[in-house]
């Protein structure tokens, strides 16, 4: 009896030993190389964003395919903080001042963004300038492989469970033309 | 076997596997992230150095000037390996440990380059021995510093016809210097201009110049003089609001009109060095009793004649100080108002035609910058036709080791035809513009690859120059722009060779198509693109509405803009209101807009253009 107990652990040890373990370890992997290929795409994306100072519908596709092509889907937020040098300039005025005004910055967000990129308006390039601050963060929205493997024993539950995340942001250096 | 073993087995051989596979992808991992961190960091110690460019450029009033720009720029590389120093704590804190990681920052200006590299110092005997024991540089040295100006340049030569260098720049000006053989006889020339295309009538495209009325035309517009441009300045710890100014060579002359500053007389010209006003006047009253010569009498035109004015040589002008008010109000003689104690001056060998010479005043009053800008491109044009300097073609370039060029695959030039094809010069498919840019392109790259293979020989890395993107040449093209290489550091696994490219599209040395903004009646700014533009007042040049510091009596540092307005939301704050499609260029753009806005335009554009610091070398062959 004891022999046919330990027998039936023996090989549900064995299976988890030489499937799943194997099966997560693979997979954690394929997350860490999602990871680094959503890393990288979202830094070229805002460093290109951030040295021509344009957004372009072919630059923005080329970041989805490459996100794309790890197999998981994401959901991308894009932010330009747009400098508005004109409440300090204007604090500038008739006998020229000691202080120096502030700059103001208001925020345009994905929508936005897309909503211009989409239409035909500005030829699909949304144009930045010198001085504005482009960011852009990702995060997988569909459960990867290690997320259901590990659900399967310890259930992560919650809307925000993505494991493959990437942010870059940065000054823009140039004026879009 | 058991089960079990096989399960114990299985766990040995795959467990490290499987340690060993996590652990190097973590490395992969890292390294990647790493290296993506540098770009960044790189991107952004080179924008550093561009933003300390800018802003000691704008705030100086000597900065187009060759020995202030070279002190910019030093000032600029010093801004790199600080911000390198803070963002690369890795590496170490000075600039001398960074140094070795930075084969060379290339600076790309409007006519030539500058690198900033290593070099080794090397002197004559003669020099070793004048200097005395204790010198600070020794033959042999290698130091760190920047290296000669290298001009976009490129000689051509034909034979019995010409042997001419051209420079060209990031615009359409260009030098041409050297010989021509004209009517058999060799001439020295040496000549200077924007390059445009030409019209044969005063309603087609092209500049067209009717010699007869003086009358100028671009692209069917009549391109007059502008009276009395105005801009804040900050003189003397003294603001003056509105003064009217003309920019002559890269210097801004303001007139004083309502005398607001002590030492001068109403009506005089100054300009302004380091936030000190020097007066145009070359002499003072002082000086002007002291040394004068005797009395005159004068007549200038129609005024009536001057008895007895005092008067005085200085080089080639004649000074007569005009005690009765002569000339006061007499504006159809003179241009200026001429008060008590104005100094009127006389060019002496002009002086024998009773003509008085046109002056600062006369300039500031009637702007004719943006018509000269025409008129020289104009005569450029004609000159090169002339002297049939118009059909050089690449098969004429004499390379680096003066063997004539000839075309192969991997040669440096590919343009077929005339390159001073005048029929579409401005075209940027032109030839002459495909050309400009592979001259450019081919003198930054040979010269750059030189200077970093050099660097091997003070560091133990193995350089190499990484390829530039076609992207990248576009921004080089495009405007004055600051390339920085990064090599040799140990991102752990791989060795970081990157490098950056960072434009500065607010200078003072080139103006841009789009560096014209359109002022509107209600001082807002806007660009010259924007969606159903208002018709405007003026074209303002952008760099003048930037923000600049000087310091007030008690020595405070205040801030002032030149020009005052608001910077449209539509077209500047944001783009949203462009409607200049991505595949038009802003001067096929401006044709098809009203005539207004595009005198407007084209009148500033020239206007800023004329008024840059140009260094001109004149070849004398008779000096």
């Amino acid at each position: 009896m004891d022999d046919i107990l330990i027998s039936i652990f023996a090989i549900v040890l064995s299976v988890v030993l030489m499937f799943i373990f194997p099966l997560m370890t693979m997979a954690d992997r394929t997350d860490d190389i999602s990871q680094l290929t959503v890393d990288i795409a979202t830094v070229q994306f805002v460093d290109e964003v951030r040295t021509t100072g344009i957004i372009t519908q072919s630059e923005y596709n080329k970041f989805i395919s490459n996100l794309g092509s790890t197999g998981n889907t994401y959901n991308i937020q894009m932010e330009v903080k747009i400098k508005d040098e004109n409440p300090a300039r204007n604090m500038i005025t008739s006998s020229g001042n000691t202080d120096i005004g502030e700059n103001v910055y208001y925020s345009i967000y994905t929508s936005q963004i897309m909503s211009i990129l989409e239409s035909n308006e500005n030829n699909g390039e949304y144009k930045l300038k010198e001085g504005d601050v482009f960011s852009a963060s990702v995060n997988n929205t569909n459960l990867t492989i290690s997320q259901q493997l590990k659900n399967f024993f310890y259930t992560v539950v919650g809307k925000d469970t993505y494991i493959i995340a990437a942010s870059h942001a940065g000054l823009v250096t140039a004026t879009g033309i | 076997m058991k089960i079990q073993s096989f399960a114990v087995i299985f766990i040995i051989i795959i467990l490290p596997i499987s340690l060993v596979f996590a652990s190097y992808t973590q490395n992969r991992v890292e390294t990647i992230n790493l290296q993506t961190r540098y770009d960044s960091k790189l991107n952004d110690a080179t924008y550093d150095a561009l933003k300390a460019y800018q802003l000691n450029s704008f705030n100086s009033d000597t900065s187009d000037l060759t020995n202030a720009k070279i002190r910019d720029i030093k000032a600029s590389a010093s801004t790199f390996f600080n911000s390198m120093a803070s963002g690369f704590s890795e590496l170490g804190y000075t600039k001398s440990t960074l140094q070795n990681y930075v084969p060379a920052l290339v600076y790309t200006m409007y006519d030539g380059y500058y690198i900033y590299s290593p070099y080794k110092n090397t002197w004559d005997d003669e020099t070793n021995e004048k200097h005395w024991e204790d010198k600070s540089y020794h033959d042999g040295d290698e130091l760190y510093g920047l290296k000669p100006y290298v001009y976009y340049s490129c000689r051509y030569q034909k034979l019995g016809k010409y042997d001419v260098t051209i420079t060209y720049s990031l615009d359409n000006y260009i030098q041409i210097q050297g010989y021509v053989v004209n009517r058999g006889r060799t001439e020295t020339i040496s000549q200077s201009g924007y390059l445009l295309s030409i019209a044969n009538d005063n309603t087609s495209d092209g500049v067209y110049y009717d010699e007869t009325s003086g009358k100028v035309y671009y692209n069917g517009q009549e391109i007059g003089e502008e009276s009395s441009l105005k801009e804040n300045v900050y003189v003397d710890g003294k603001y003056i609001k509105g003064c009217e100014y003309i920019k002559k060579n890269g210097i801004k002359y303001y007139l004083d009109k309502n005398n607001d500053l002590e030492q001068s007389y109403s009506g005089n010209v100054f300009s302004v060095i380091n936030g000190k006003s020097n007066i145009q006047t070359a002499i003072t009253e002082m000086e002007f009793y002291g040394n004068e010569v005797g009395s005159e009498n004068l007549l200038l035109h129609d005024a009536p004649i001057m008895k007895s004015v005092p008067c005085k040589n200085m080089g080639t002008y004649k000074y007569y100080l005009d005690f009765d008010e002569n000339y006061n109000g007499k504006s159809d003689c003179f241009d200026f108002p001429c008060y008590r104690g104005s100094y009127i001056i006389v060019k002496v060998d002009q002086y024998n035609n009773k003509e008085a010479l046109e002056n600062i005043e006369d300039e500031i009053e009637h702007n004719t910058n943006a018509k000269n800008y025409y008129i020289e491109a104009w005569n450029l044009a004609n000159f090169i036709k002339n002297y049939e300097i118009d059909d050089i073609e690449i098969s004429n370039i004499v390379e680096e080791n003066r063997s004539q060029y000839t075309e192969t695959e991997e040669g440096a030039y590919h343009t077929q035809g005339k390159i001073f094809n005048f029929d579409n010069i401005e075209s940027p498919t032109s030839n002459f513009n495909t050309h400009r840019i592979e001259v450019i392109k081919h003198s930054i790259e040979r010269n750059l690859s030189i200077a970093i293979s050099n660097f091997n020989a003070y560091s133990s890395v193995d350089f190499k120059m990484p390829k530039l993107k076609e992207t990248d040449w576009d921004k080089i093209m495009n405007n004055i722009s600051i390339i920085s290489f990064l090599q040799g550091v140990n991102i752990g696994g791989k060795i970081y060779n990157g490098y950056a490219v960072v434009t500065n599209t607010k200078n003072e040395d080139i103006v841009m198509e789009d560096s014209i903004y359109i002022k509107d009646n209600n001082a807002i700014f806007h660009r010259i693109t924007e969606e159903n533009l208002p018709t405007g007042s003026i074209g303002i040049y952008n760099v003048n509405i930037e923000r600049r510091t000087a310091q007030d009596d008690s020595g405070n540092n205040v801030y002032y803009l030149p020009v005052e307005g608001t910077l449209s939301y539509d077209s500047i704050v944001t783009q949203n209101k462009i409607s200049k499609t991505s595949n038009q260029t802003i001067s096929e753009y401006v044709k098809g807009l009203d005539d207004d806005l595009k005198k407007l335009y084209y009148t500033a554009l020239g206007r800023e253009r004329y008024g840059l610091y140009r260094q001109k070398l004149t070849i004398s062959p008779d000096e």
